[in-house]
């Protein structure tokens, strides 16, 4: 009956006065939460006590028995505590212990490669040192290592040395300062052009920071970080080109290379093209490993 | 005082017996150990408002733990996991806190 009255009561303020309704009504779970923050059934157990008529000494009883159940229940929580402590510096310590592992494994592997790839390096250079004396004895061979030489030139596989120009690139002083802090950086696309435009303009061999361009040569951005390659380089990017020094300077500059330069140049990129009298490219390490020449495979 | 002592031999029980979890509970040892803090902060507001009962606690402390501990296991098997135990922490978080207040007013009376 209360019930009922309360709900026409409550239809009634909400038809004449919308603003009797709580202004909290939309928050009642977090008031359940805060009004009932203590377990409802201490009160109602209080209550049963009251009415069963437990007087003094009950409560002595009650005041005596308190400290057990709460000490254990504490004990447990203490346990629970130390035990969930324990668990997580343990696994910290895992986990900090595998990553160090994990660190030095790569360090290890690196170590490895770079041994791996001095020696192949220094096997090559033997490999063509006894190609080089085999070849000197003969006559044909005479001819045939001319030819050779010339063939490794072009392909990039052999150093080379000669005449011709150094384009130097490298980022904006205060890239953070730029106004397009992206493109005062010199970017792979740069150094892709700056290439082009070297070979159009009739460079024979090009190299960038020691890592001579062959045909199989890819220049790629990855990480903010150009690779040639697949080696890492670091700004400044030093771009020499062997060929003939009179004329590869300008025509670099008024081919797409220049064009190139003058662009970033804007963006704050700084550039400088110098002729050299003498410059010694070295080999590339480029290798054929499924290449075959299509007369011994057949 | 004695209850505080009794928390203190649990930490160090704990600490020196090294007792280890089985891999399968850790997930819900920190949702037990806040179950098992909202008990023992309501229990011991009970004792200062005097109207403490053993059976209320040992009822109460035991189900949250396993309550707690069984939302969370149900929501890994649903996928919500860290919603679930998001949910327990808050509201035993806000429990907690109100009966911790509460016990401040009543020592402090204020």
């Amino acid at each position: 009956m209360s019930l009922g009255r309360r709900a026409a009561d409550m239809t009634v303020a909400g038809r004449n006065r919308p603003e009797t309704r709580p202004r909290d009504a939309s928050m009642s779970l977090l008031n359940n939460l805060f009004s009932q923050s203590l377990e409802p059934g201490y009160a109602q157990a209080a209550a049963r006590r009251r009415s069963t008529g437990e007087q003094d000494g009950g409560d002595r009883t009650v005041r005596s028995r308190v400290s057990v159940a709460l000490v254990i229940g504490m004990l447990a929580l203490g346990l629970l505590l130390a035990m969930a402590i324990v668990q997580a510096q343990g696994s910290v310590g895992v986990v900090s212990a595998e990553r160090e592992g994990l660190i030095e494994r790569i360090r290890g592997e690196e170590a490895k490669t770079e041994r791996l790839q001095d020696s192949l390096a220094s096997l090559r250079s033997e490999i063509s040192e006894l190609e080089d004396t085999q070849l000197r004895q003969t006559s044909t061979g005479q001819s045939l290592r001319e030819r050779l030489q010339l063939l490794q030139g072009a392909a990039g596989t052999s150093a080379v040395a000669g005449p011709g120009i150094a384009v130097v690139l490298d980022d904006a002083e205060d890239i953070e300062a730029a106004e397009r802090p992206d493109l005062a950086r010199v970017l792979d696309v740069d150094l892709q052009m700056v290439a082009n435009g070297l070979w159009a303009a009739g460079a024979e061999a090009i190299s960038i920071n020691g890592e001579r361009l062959t045909t199989m040569s890819a220049i790629r951005m990855a990480n903010n970080i150009i690779h040639i390659n697949q080696q890492p380089l670091k700004p400044p990017y030093a771009v020499w080109a062997i060929g003939d020094s009179r004329t590869l300077p300008s025509r670099f500059s008024e081919g797409p290379g220049g064009d190139t330069l003058r662009v970033a140049q804007q963006q704050g990129v700084r550039s400088a093209v110098r002729v050299e009298e003498w410059l010694e490219l070295p080999a590339a390490r480029s290798q054929l490993i499924y290449a075959r020449h299509a007369e011994e495979a057949s | 005082m004695i209850p505080a002592l009794g928390l203190l031999v649990g930490v160090i029980a704990g600490l020196f017996l090294d007792v280890s979890v089985p891999l399968e509970l850790q997930p819900y040892m920190p949702i037990a150990i806040v179950a098992a803090l909202d008990a023992v902060f309501g229990g011991i507001r009970a004792v200062m408002e005097g109207i403490f009962d053993n059976k209320v606690f040992v009822v109460s402390f035991v189900a949250n733990v396993l309550i707690a501990a069984l939302i969370v296991f149900l929501g890994d098997q649903l996928g919500v996991g860290a919603q679930l135990s998001t949910a327990v922490i808050v509201v035993l978080g806000i429990r907690i806190f109100t009966n911790v207040a509460s016990i401040r007013r009543l020592v402090f009376r204020a």
